[in-house]
């Protein structure tokens, strides 16, 4: 066994000394005049300048409102189809309308309000949970947020044109290739891409938060059990997402320049789509539910007064869901004729994910059951959210049994199994942490009269509604269908359903009427509920700098289990209480035992991740009308301001090397490498990446499985790859060795070596595109070459990448931002270099070697 | 600073090293069905059923171990033997570690009672 041994200069002698006792605070007047300045760094600006705020506290607040706003567009899309279906043969509403309300609902629901309101809790309370100042990588948080933003009104806006989808939320081709009129597909697949990207960018964000950025002490065993799951959640993000990016890729390749990638008749397979599709979207499941249990898993212990039964259960729980969810995804498949066995193993895991989803369950009522329970309003939803949740679970057990699914397939009854799973083990707890942390968002309580029936209107309205569905489903009442017959025997249990829907909507009405125009009633004391956990230590609402000391953390539970830890933190007792430069500070810890590594400056206001944010938009939303050159330049455009954004924001030379954090701790200011926040977001990022390229390679050999003949005619041949591949290790081997020439001074020679590797790469780029074109390769044929084509092109695009960061290490270092001793540009272009190698040579194995062997 | 970060990676790796197992062994089974039903026309169930079988024994196995080390940190880092407060990290992830191997293995067995229990492809 082995400790983690002790990161150099932390003085860990020094910490255990601050261990045993709470260390002296300083004379009144120090204390105010740090406070001002600490409240002038953090300081938000005002008027039209507002929308320049990066910090987490703006940003995850724009988030939840716009989640919300959406929340409520798909809402009325669902009371006015429950409208619709409340009497048999209405006409209400036309059929196409009705396929793009059902389309839009199910879309908006889970990609613009389910993600981005977990992600918003998780962007507003983390970093005060993790009992720190900040998330590491503030612009991209603005820059995912503009993304979301922008790429959900372009969505939902499609429908009062008449161009929505209208195929269902995944979409399925060839329904959405072959006979559907209008841009509609075109809208959900570029217009959702463009929001994955900002879930995968807040992924990286929440990931290296989490990871990098704890209190001192919190050590991985202290971690409140959110920021467990939220570890497992981007985890799952960054898996689950690029399959579906991928399948966007394909699919719009399909519609829009006729690659036949789901095209029966040219060698096609629809099948295909459902793959990428569901393994994304099963998981996407878990990804919403996760992070709602995880605000369970913070309220329950507050109000039954006593630490959480079973940490170690829970974390297993966790993170055995999230590995076991990436194995069901078959199980929305069942009834496409795949082979017995396969259904078999998709069956299997499906069943055995409800063992660890139980064992957090008994947690929460064993925790509940142990302590001394305090009924209180967000109590009341998670009751709630249990008993409809287990509902929705039972009949998933049920659906996960192939043989019922084929008979329950696309009926009624999947419409209420996923409702109670998704309204019970999602909204409700969103609801109940929305109560929960209300006045930590905006400094008051929510009225506990209005909640309370607010929420007896949504659990009965919810019943009333979606209990009749297991009924009318197995009815035969069919799904996606705008009208149902008179002689079939629904009248009933339908128009019991739409009244219930509408009681349902009144319950979040009137909560949601309470939290937009509430009055504020008597004074709100700090931490109203009386919790444990970290973000309760500070005065209310909730100040911007998060923090007003970064404690050492010693329990779990700091604020029960370490005495007046709360007013030693407002007295600025622990580190960084102050700004003596005027900057955003917060610090960097290690990974397992969360010692202090490194004062970490975060950028403050800036436009930079709006303006790439606006232009990147360009990239995705122009094609939707065959814009391209419009859609290039945009392209370009982003580019430039991505560059930009770096060139000001990151890896900038401090103007001295360290500084006093508090409590005698001197930290280095810069960091490279390992030690960097930067490559650790690059390291999760080109895992997504790579996740991305991965999904590309079975593409290729799922045709593999499909053709009796794969490849079916004459590939790249051998020559063009052999020799773009050799370019490439080139590259990759000169980008390698400029480290080491960087650091040992010799920056006239490491622009050299970078500029060469650079132009190796253009030579490779060259080299890989002349491969599939020298052979005649027509991608509009048949899906081989479509194939192979789309990995060059996967790869090229890398590359091109890769020359251009390669470049921008010779401007930094031609500019003095890049010495020998601050060097983490250099570090993260040879990371992202690694991966690009990697994948080149797998690139050259699958298209040049394997048509050798098969 | 790398030898600190190479073992606290490490650390995090091995707390997932049995759910890793669980989806190797998931997808190798998967594949493996099929390809043999998209080749071999149906009748290479009895192949399949010792590849599974050949997959859950390694699978067990590397499981197997991996609990074991699992107990040893869960034991190390008991109350009486812990010298101070930082060893309660190794009873924990010693704890949710073994707990994950339990439920890797009941996993892994799910998957392996497919092609024992489904009698073909169709």
């Amino acid at each position: 066994m082995r400790d983690e041994p002790q990161s150099a200069g932390t003085g860990a002698g020094l910490a255990a000394a601050h261990d045993a006792g709470v260390p002296p605070a300083a004379d009144p007047s120090v204390q105010r005049e740090q406070a001002a300045r600490l409240a002038a760094a953090w300081q938000r600006p005002r008027g039209w300048r507002r929308f320049s705020e990066v910090n987490n506290s703006a940003v995850g607040y724009w988030y939840l409102m716009t989640a919300l706003a959406f929340f409520l567009f798909a809402g009325v899309l669902a009371l006015l189809m429950r409208t619709q279906l409340a009497v048999p043969e209405n006409d209400f509403l036309p059929a196409g309308l009705y396929d793009q309300m059902f389309t839009l609902h199910g879309s908006v629901m889970m990609f613009l309000f389910a993600v981005p309101i977990v992600e918003s809790f998780a962007i507003l309370m983390l970093p005060q949970m993790n009992g720190t100042r900040e998330l590491p990588f503030p612009r991209l948080s603005a820059f995912g947020f503009w993304c979301f933003a922008i790429g959900g009104v372009f969505v939902c806006g499609s429908i009062f044109f008449g161009a929505a989808p209208s195929g269902g939320w995944f979409m399925y081709p060839p329904l959405t290739t072959q006979y559907t009129e209008g841009v509609g597909p075109d809208v959900w697949l570029l217009g959702l891409s463009f929001v994955e990207i900002a879930s995968i960018s807040a992924a990286v964000e929440l990931m290296v938060g989490i990871l990098k950025t704890r209190a001192p002490g919190m050590r991985i065993d202290r971690m409140p059990l959110y920021s467990w799951y939220m570890l497992v959640v981007a985890g799952m993000i960054l898996v689950g997402f690029p399959p579906l990016i991928v399948g966007d890729l394909l699919f719009e390749l399909e519609r829009a320049a006729g690659w036949p990638f789901f095209d029966p008749a040219r060698g096609g397979d629809p099948l295909l789509w459902q793959h990428l599709f569901w393994i994304f979207g099963h998981p996407e499941v878990y990804i919403i539910f996760l992070p709602a249990v995880a605000l369970v898993a913070m309220i329950v212990p507050t109000f039954a007064r006593t630490p959480m039964v079973g940490y170690s259960w829970i974390v297993l729980a966790a993170v055995g869901v999230g590995f076991l969810s990436f194995g069901l995804w078959v199980h929305h498949m069942f009834t496409t004729g795949m082979p017995a066995l396969s259904l078999g193993f998709f069956s299997a895991a499906s069943l055995a994910v409800a063992v660890p989803t139980a064992i957090q369950i008994f947690c929460f009522i064993a925790t509940i059951l142990v302590g001394r329970f305090v009924p209180s309003v967000p109590m009341l939803f998670v009751a709630g959210a249990l008993a409809i949740f287990v509902l929705g679970g039972l009949t998933g057990v049920m659906l996960a049994v192939a043989p019922f699914d084929f008979q329950a397939h696309d009926t009624y009854f999947v419409v209420a199994h996923l409702h109670y799973v998704l309204i019970g083990g999602m909204l409700f707890p969103v609801f109940a942490g929305l109560h929960y942390y209300f006045p930590s968002i905006a400094g008051r309580q929510l009225s506990a009269t209005l909640g309370t029936w607010s929420f007896w209107l949504m659990f009965v309205g919810f019943n009333v509604a979606f209990l009749p569905m297991h009924v009318s489903g197995l009815g035969g009442m069919a799904r996606r269908v705008y009208t149902y017959g008179a002689d079939i025997g629904l009248d009933l249990l339908n128009l019991v359903s739409t009244i219930g829907a509408f009681v349902f909507a009144a319950g979040v009405a009137l909560l949601l009427g309470d939290l937009l125009f509430g009055r504020r009633r008597g004074a709100l004391p700090d931490n109203p509920w009386n919790a444990g956990t970290l973000e309760w230590s500070g005065s209310l609402p909730g100040r911007d700098w998060g923090m007003r000391s970064i404690p050492r953390v010693r329990s779990r539970y700091p604020l029960w289990e370490q005495k007046d830890l709360a007013r030693h933190i407002e007295e600025g007792r622990y580190y960084l209480p102050d700004a003596e430069e005027g900057r955003r500070e917060t610090l960097v810890t290690s990974v397992i035992d969360a010692h202090p590594l490194q004062v970490c400056r975060v950028p403050g206001p800036g436009y930079t991740g709006l303006v790439a944010a606006v232009f990147t938009s360009g990239i995705f939303i122009f094609p939707v009308f065959g814009a391209y050159a419009a859609a290039a330049t945009s392209a370009v455009a982003a580019l430039l301001a991505v560059v930009w954004w770096l060139w000001r924001d990151t890896a900038r030379i401090p103007e001295k090397p360290d500084k006093d954090a508090g409590l005698g701790l001197r930290l280095p200011l810069y960091g490279s490498g390992p030690g960097s926040i930067g490559w650790w977001g690059m390291l999760t990022a080109m895992f997504a990446d790579a996740v991305a390229f991965a999904s590309l390679v079975f593409v290729y050999f799922y045709f593999w499985t499909v053709h009796e003949h794969w490849p079916p005619q004459p590939g790249p041949g051998l020559s063009w790859p052999a020799l773009a591949s050799a370019l490439l290790v080139g590259a990759w081997l000169l980008a390698c060795v400029s480290g080491g020439t960087n650091r040992r001074g010799r920056s006239g020679r490491t622009r050299g070596t970078l500029a060469l590797a650079a132009l190796l790469c253009i030579g490779s780029i060259a080299a890989w595109i002349a491969a599939p074109l020298s052979h005649g390769m027509a991608p509009q044929s048949h899906p081989y070459p479509a194939t192979v084509w789309v990995l060059v092109i996967w790869l090229v695009g890398h590359l091109g990448l890769g020359a251009a960061m390669l470049l921008y290490c010779v401007a930094r270092s031609a500019a003095g931002q890049l010495t020998a001793r601050h060097d983490a540009d250099l570090h993260n272009v040879t990371l992202y270099w690694h991966f690009t190698g990697a994948s080149g040579l797998v690139a050259f194995a699958v298209l040049a070697l394997f048509p050798l062997v098969s | 600073m790398a030898p600190d970060l190479a073992e606290t990676r490490e650390s995090l790796w091995r707390l997932i090293f049995a759910p890793l197992v669980w989806a190797a062994h998931f997808l190798l089974s998967y594949v493996s069905g099929a390809i043999v039903c998209a080749k071999s026309a149906g009748d290479g169930v009895c192949t399949l059923r010792l590849l599974v079988a050949c997959y859950t024994l390694l699978a067990l196995a590397l499981i197997v171990a991996s609990a074991r080390r699992h107990w040893h940190r869960y034991r190390a880092g008991a109350p009486q033997r812990a010298a101070d407060g930082g060893e309660a990290r190794h009873r924990f992830l010693g704890l949710a570690g073994l707990l994950l191997c339990a439920l890797s293995a009941v996993a892994v067995l799910y998957t392996a009672a497919v092609p024992a229990l489904v009698a073909g492809c169709r």
